[in-house]
C-alpha cells in the first residue's frame, strides 16, 4: 500500500459523507444520461428509464460495493451494529438498568482497588520524566533506615558519570515549629526533610506559590502544599513570613505544588523542605555534613543514554572512595525511583494482602458476570424468533452474532464507564477516610500521601474489564444463535432451547454464584468475628493503665541526650499519679522485634525480643511467675542475665527450671552483647504485644542502661490514664519549652492499640461489604433465574392449573426448580471457604503477621451456620416474587398465549 | 424487450475491468464514468458487455490506489459530472496489467493452438 493510499483510507471517516453525496450524484448522472441516450435512439420515456436501470444493475448493492473500495465497510457495519443495540436497549429500560448496574458494581469496586494500586505501585515520581530518576542505596531490599553518610552524596555528585541532577535528602525530621500568627509557645510538631538546596531545581519541580531554593538561601524552607492548606488555610500571603523552629527563623519562599509529596522512602509527605545547610542550627549537636552517621537520601537522574547497570557498575567503583561508617563499607547501589518503593523489602506483606484482596475482587467480578450472563441468556432466548426470522430472511450467521455479541459488549462498557464514575468518587472517599483516621491514630503526623488522579492506567483498566466481560458474556450466545437450525425454530412457532443441556448449564452457573457469595460470606464472618475480639480480648497485661512517651531524636544531640532522658526518667517518677517508670526497646503494638532461627530440636522457631529497665515489668503489670526481674545495678551495666516468657521456656527447657540456665552465645537465644553467656534470673507470664490478634511469640527480656535508650518511656498511671498523660505533658515542658513538641505522649488505649484494632476492623469493614455485595448479586442471579422459568413455563403451569393443582403447589414446583442448584452451589461454597481458611491458617503461621480471625478455627459453626443461613434467605426471597406471579397465572390466558 | 443491435454480447472477463478503464484514460483523455461505459462498448464493437453499475466500485478502487484522479467539470449540455483522468502511477500500472495480460495470452494459445504458436487465430 502506497502511503498516498494510506492516507486516502486514513481519511475516509472524516470525508465520508461528501464522497457519498457524490457517488450518488455520478450514479444519478449515469442513469439519466443513458436513459437520454434511449430517448434520442426512439424509445419511450418510461421504458428508456426502465432499461437504462437494467443496464446498470442493483444501485443499492454498487453504492455499497463501491463505498468497500475505501475498506471501511466494518466500521459503517460496526455503527449500525450499534445504533441497533441501542435501539435494542432502549426498548428494555429494565434489563439495560440491572445489568448496566451489575457490571459497574462489579467493575467500580475492582477498580476502586486499582486506583490505590496504581497510587501505591505503579505512579512514578511526581517529577518530570520520572522514568530516569533513580535512587542510590546501600541495600537493594532495607531502603528505609539505610540511609547514607554524606560523604557518599559528595562522592556521587563530584564523581558519577552515568548520573546527572544529584540531589540528597534527609529522612522526615520532627521539629517544633511556630508557624506565621502562633506565639511562641505555641509551638506545633512539622515533619521536614533536609535537602540539598538544588533539590526542587533539578528534579524539576516548580513551587505552586513562590519559588524554590536558589544557592543562596539558606534560613528558608518551602512548605508541603497540603500542610499549608491544613494548617495556613492556603493563603498564598504567608510567602516572606517567618517560620520559627527552636529560636532558629526560616523565611517561606514557595509551597510545593499540590501533586508533589517528595521522594518517598518513608512514603510519607513531609510538611516543608529546608535546605540543609541550616542543620546544624536546627538540630544542634553533630554537623551531619562531616560525621559518619548516615542521614541521607540520594537521588539522581541517569545521564542521557546511561542505563541502570551502568550506573549500578559505576556506583560500586565509586563506593571504594566513600569512607567506612561504623568499621563497615558503605555499598551503593542504584534502583529506579519511586514514592512508595514497593519493590524493597517492607511491601511484603503488602503484596501478600494484595493478592487476597484481589482475589475477592475477582469473585465479585465475576458473580456479577454470571448474572449479566443468565439476563442475556434469557434476553435471547426471548428474542430467539425475531433473529431466525432475520436470519431467514437473508441476514448472515456471522453478522447477527456479532450484534447478539456487540449488545453485551455495549453493556460492558457502560457498566466501565458507570463503574469508573463511582470508582472515582468512592476511591476518594476511601482516601478521605484513611487519611483522617490515621491522622487521628498518629497524632497529625501520619504524612499518608495517596495520588489518586486518574490517569490512563486506571482508565484503561476499567474500560479493559469491561471490554473482557462484555466479550465473555457475548460470544457464547453469539456462537449458539451462529449455529442454531432456522427451519426447526420457524417450524415449531415455540422456542426451542429449552432442552436439558441449556438448563442445565444455567443451573451450573447459579450454582458458582452461591458458592462465591458463600466463600465471601465466610471470609467476611471470620473478620467480623475477629474484629469484634479485637476490643475484648485480653492482652495478659495491664494495658489500660500504660502510658506511651516517646522522644523524638531531634530533642537532644547524641551527646546531651542520656543526660536528657535521664531526667525525663526522673520527672516523671516523681509525678503523684504515676505508679512506675520504665525505657524500653520496643513499646506495646509498636512494631516487631524478632529473630528466627533454628531452635533447640533444630526446627525453626521465632523469639521476640526486648531491652528495657528493671522497673518494665512493673508498669507493664507483667506478673512474674518465678525468679526475679532485673536489678538496678544489673541494668546501668548492661549485665548478661536475661528474663524469659513462659513459652520460651517451654520452647528451650521443656520440663525443667529454666532459672540459672545458661544462653549459649551462638543460640537462637544469644543476648545483645555476643561475646558473653546469658543466664536466666526469672520468668514471666505469655501476654499480647506484638500483636492483639495472637499471643507473643516466645519471649526474652535484656537489661539495657538508659544511655542506650532511643528515647522510649512506658508510664504507668496510678488513676485515670488521660489525667497522667497531661501531667506529663507539664513535666515535659518544664524541662525545656520545645520538649512537648519533640515527644508524644498518648496511651497505650489510644495510640498504638488503636491501629491494632483498626487493622482488625478495616479488613472486617471491607470484606463484609464485598460479602454483601456478592449476595446481593446472587439473589438478582436467583431472581432472573426464576423469572425465567416461570415466564418460559407459562403454559405448562397453566395446564397445572388447569387441571386442578393449587397455587401453593406450583409455588413448589417452581421454587424446587432452582433450590436444587442454591443447595450445590452452598456445598461447593462451604468447601471453598474451608481451602479458604487453610489459607487464612498459613497466612497466620509467619510470626510477623497479625492473625485476622483472632485465632477462630476453619470451621467455625456460628459462622458456617449463619453464611447458609443468609444464602437461603436470600434464595428464597428472590423466588417470592416470581412464584407469585406464577401462582397467578391464568390459564386461559396462559393457553391462549400461544 | 428489444436490444439496440444484433450482436452477441459477452461478459467482461474477470479483473480486466481495471485494464480497460485505463487503457481507455489514456487513449481518450478525461472522461465520466457514463462515457467509459460508452467507450468500452463501443470500442469493442459492442461485444463486451459492462453491467453498467459494476463500473463504479472499480473506479473508486481505482481512485483509492492513486490510479485515477477524480474531478469535477461540466458536460456539454452543463450537467455536472466527475472527469476522471489517468495519473502517471495509473499509467505504470496500465503497462504492468497489460505486460501481465500479454504473457498470460500468449501461455493460453499456445495450449490453445499448438501448431500456430503465438499467433492469433
Amino acid at each position: 500500500m502506497t502511503l498516498r493510499e494510506l492516507w486516502q483510507r486514513l481519511a475516509y471517516p472524516f470525508i465520508r459523507s461528501r464522497l457519498q453525496r457524490e457517488l450518488s450524484e455520478e450514479l444519478r448522472l449515469h442513469l439519466e444520461l443513458r436513459a437520454e441516450q434511449m430517448r434520442d435512439a426512439g424509445a419511450a420515456a418510461d421504458e428508456a428509464s426502465f432499461t437504462a436501470r437494467r443496464r446498470f444493475g442493483n444501485v443499492a448493492r454498487i453504492t455499497d460495493a463501491s463505498r468497500a473500495a475505501w475498506g471501511w465497510q466494518w466500521l459503517d457495519g460496526a455503527g449500525q451494529d450499534l445504533r441497533f443495540v441501542l435501539r435494542q436497549l432502549r426498548r428494555s429500560p429494565g434489563f439495560t438498568l440491572v445489568s448496566v448496574l451489575t457490571m459497574a458494581l462489579g467493575i467500580g469496586i475492582n477498580t476502586t482497588a486499582f486506583t490505590f494500586y496504581d497510587a501505591i505501585v505503579l505512579k512514578p515520581l511526581a517529577v518530570p520524566a520520572p522514568a530516569n530518576v533513580v535512587r542510590v542505596v546501600s541495600d537493594l531490599v532495607a531502603v528505609t533506615g539505610n540511609e547514607l553518610p554524606f560523604a557518599a552524596y559528595a562522592v556521587v555528585r563530584r564523581d558519577a558519570r552515568t548520573l546527572d541532577s544529584v540531589v540528597a535528602t534527609s529522612g522526615p525530621q520532627s521539629l517544633a515549629a511556630v508557624l506565621p500568627g502562633h506565639v511562641a509557645t505555641d509551638a506545633r510538631v512539622m515533619s521536614a526533610r533536609l535537602v540539598s538546596r538544588d533539590y526542587f531545581a533539578l528534579l524539576g519541580v516548580h513551587p505552586a506559590f513562590g519559588r524554590a531554593f536558589d544557592a543562596t538561601d539558606d534560613h528558608a524552607l518551602v512548605l508541603g502544599y497540603d500542610f499549608w492548606s491544613r494548617t495556613l488555610g492556603a493563603d498564598p500571603s504567608v510567602i516572606g513570613r517567618v517560620v520559627s523552629i527552636g529560636g532558629v527563623s526560616l523565611t517561606i519562599i514557595g509551597i510545593a505544588p499540590r501533586s508533589f509529596a517528595g521522594t518517598g522512602a518513608p512514603a510519607l509527605a513531609p510538611d516543608a523542605w529546608i535546605p540543609l545547610e541550616v542543620q546544624p542550627a536546627l538540630l544542634p549537636g553533630a554537623d551531619w555534613r562531616h560525621d559518619a552517621a548516615r542521614h541521607w537520601e540520594i537521588l539522581a537522574r541517569l545521564a542521557p543514554a546511561r542505563t541502570l547497570p551502568q550506573a549500578t557498575a559505576e556506583l560500586a567503583a565509586l563506593a571504594r572512595a566513600v569512607p567506612d561508617t561504623l568499621g563497615k563499607p558503605t555499598p551503593l547501589l542504584a534502583k529506579h525511583a519511586t514514592f512508595f518503593q514497593t519493590d524493597s523489602g517492607e511491601f511484603e506483606v503488602f503484596q501478600q494482602v494484595s493478592v487476597a484482596f484481589l482475589a475477592a475482587l475477582v469473585l465479585i467480578l465475576g458473580i456479577g458476570t454470571v448474572n449479566l450472563v443468565n439476563l442475556m441468556a434469557a434476553r435471547n432466548a426471548a428474542r430467539e424468533r425475531e433473529v431466525t426470522v432475520r436470519l431467514a430472511l437473508g441476514a448472515s450467521r456471522g453478522r447477527v452474532a456479532r450484534q447478539l455479541a456487540s449488545e453485551s459488549l455495549v453493556i460492558g462498557f457502560a457498566g466501565s464507564a458507570v463503574g469508573l464514575a463511582a470508582s472515582w468518587w468512592f476511591a476518594a472517599w476511601l482516601r478521605e477516610w484513611l487519611i483522617r483516621t490515621l491522622t487521628t491514630v498518629t497524632g497529625g503526623l501520619s504524612g499518608v500521601f495517596f495520588d489518586l488522579a486518574l490517569d490512563w492506567r486506571v482508565v484503561l483498566y476499567a474500560a479493559g474489564l469491561g471490554c473482557f466481560v462484555g466479550l465473555c458474556v457475548g460470544i457464547a450466545p453469539a456462537l449458539r444463535t451462529a449455529r442454531s437450525d432456522v427451519n426447526s425454530i420457524l417450524k415449531q412457532g415455540t422456542t426451542s432451547t429449552t432442552g436439558r443441556r441449556a438448563w442445565s448449564r444455567r443451573n451450573l452457573l447459579l450454582a458458582t454464584q452461591v458458592a462465591g457469595s458463600i466463600i465471601l460470606l465466610a471470609a467476611a464472618g471470620w473478620l467480623l468475628s475477629g474484629s469484634r475480639s479485637a476490643g475484648t480480648v485480653r492482652t495478659g497485661f495491664d494495658a489500660e493503665h500504660v502510658i506511651v512517651v516517646s522522644i523524638e531524636p531531634s530533642a537532644a544531640s547524641s551527646s546531651e541526650r542520656p543526660q536528657l532522658l535521664r531526667e525525663i526518667d526522673r520527672r516523671i517518677a516523681l509525678l503523684p499519679g504515676v505508679g512506675a517508670v520504665t525505657w524500653c526497646a520496643r513499646v506495646p503494638f509498636g512494631g516487631t522485634y524478632l529473630r528466627t532461627g533454628p531452635g533447640r530440636d533444630g526446627r525453626l522457631a521465632t523469639i521476640s525480643l526486648n531491652r528495657n529497665s528493671s522497673t518494665y515489668f512493673d508498669a507493664m503489670g507483667i506478673t512474674v511467675v518465678s525468679g526475679r526481674t532485673f536489678t538496678q545495678a544489673e541494668v546501668e551495666s548492661n549485665a548478661p542475665v536475661a528474663v524469659v516468657s513462659e513459652a520460651l521456656a517451654r520452647l528451650t527447657w521443656p520440663g525443667q527450671n529454666p532459672i540459672g540456665k545458661g544462653i549459649s552465645r551462638q543460640s537462637l537465644l544469644a543476648g545483645p552483647d555476643s561475646t558473653q553467656t546469658y543466664t536466666v534470673v526469672g520468668v514471666t507470664k505469655d501476654v499480647r504485644s506484638t500483636f492483639l490478634s495472637r499471643v507473643d511469640a516466645p519471649a526474652e527480656y535484656f537489661p539495657e542502661s538508659i544511655d542506650r535508650n532511643h528515647g522510649l518511656f512506658l508510664v504507668r498511671a496510678r488513676g485515670e490514664a488521660a489525667a497522667t498523660v497531661r501531667s506529663i505533658g507539664v513535666a515535659l515542658s518544664s524541662i525545656s519549652p520545645s520538649l512537648p513538641a519533640q515527644s508524644r505522649v498518648v496511651t497505650l488505649r489510644e495510640g498504638p492499640m488503636a491501629l491494632q484494632r483498626l487493622m482488625a476492623q478495616a479488613p472486617a469493614a471491607v470484606s463484609l461489604t464485598l460479602a454483601l455485595i456478592g449476595l446481593a448479586l446472587a439473589g438478582i442471579g436467583v431472581y432472573g433465574l426464576i423469572s425465567q422459568i416461570v415466564v418460559r413455563r407459562t403454559r405448562e403451569i397453566g395446564v397445572h392449573l388447569a387441571i386442578g393443582a393449587r397455587p401453593s403447589q406450583v409455588v413448589a414446583l417452581v421454587v424446587r426448580k432452582t433450590l436444587a442448584p442454591v443447595v450445590w452451589g452452598a456445598a461447593i461454597g462451604l468447601l471453598g471457604a474451608v481451602g479458604l481458611s487453610a489459607i487464612l491458617r498459613a497466612m497466620v503461621v509467619a510470626p510477623d503477621m497479625p492473625d485476622l480471625t483472632f485465632g477462630a478455627g476453619p470451621f467455625n459453626p456460628l459462622v458456617f451456620g449463619g453464611v447458609i443461613g443468609a444464602v437461603l434467605i436470600v434464595a428464597l426471597a428472590a423466588c417470592y416474587l416470581p412464584a407469585r406471579r406464577a401462582a397467578g397465572v391464568d390459564p386461559t390466558v396462559a393457553m391462549r398465549a400461544e | 424487450m428489444a436490444r439496440a443491435a444484433r450482436v452477441e454480447r459477452e461478459p467482461i472477463p474477470p479483473g480486466t475491468l481495471d485494464m480497460l478503464i485505463l487503457r481507455i484514460l489514456t487513449r481518450d483523455g478525461d472522461l465520466h464514468g457514463f462515457g467509459i461505459a460508452d467507450a468500452i462498448q463501443r470500442g469493442s464493437n459492442d461485444v463486451l458487455q459492462v453491467e453498467e453499475g459494476s463500473l463504479y466500485p472499480a473506479l473508486q478502487r481505482l481512485l483509492v490506489k492513486g490510479y485515477l484522479d477524480g474531478t469535477w467539470g461540466h458536460t456539454p449540455e452543463n450537467r455536472r459530472a466527475r472527469y476522471y483522468r489517468i495519473t502517471p502511477a495509473g499509467r505504470r500500472q496500465l503497462q504492468r496489467e497489460l505486460d501481465a495480460y500479454r504473457r498470460v495470452t500468449t501461455a493460453i494459445s499456445f495450449i490453445l493452438y499448438p501448431a500456430s504458436a503465438g499467433a492469433t487465430p
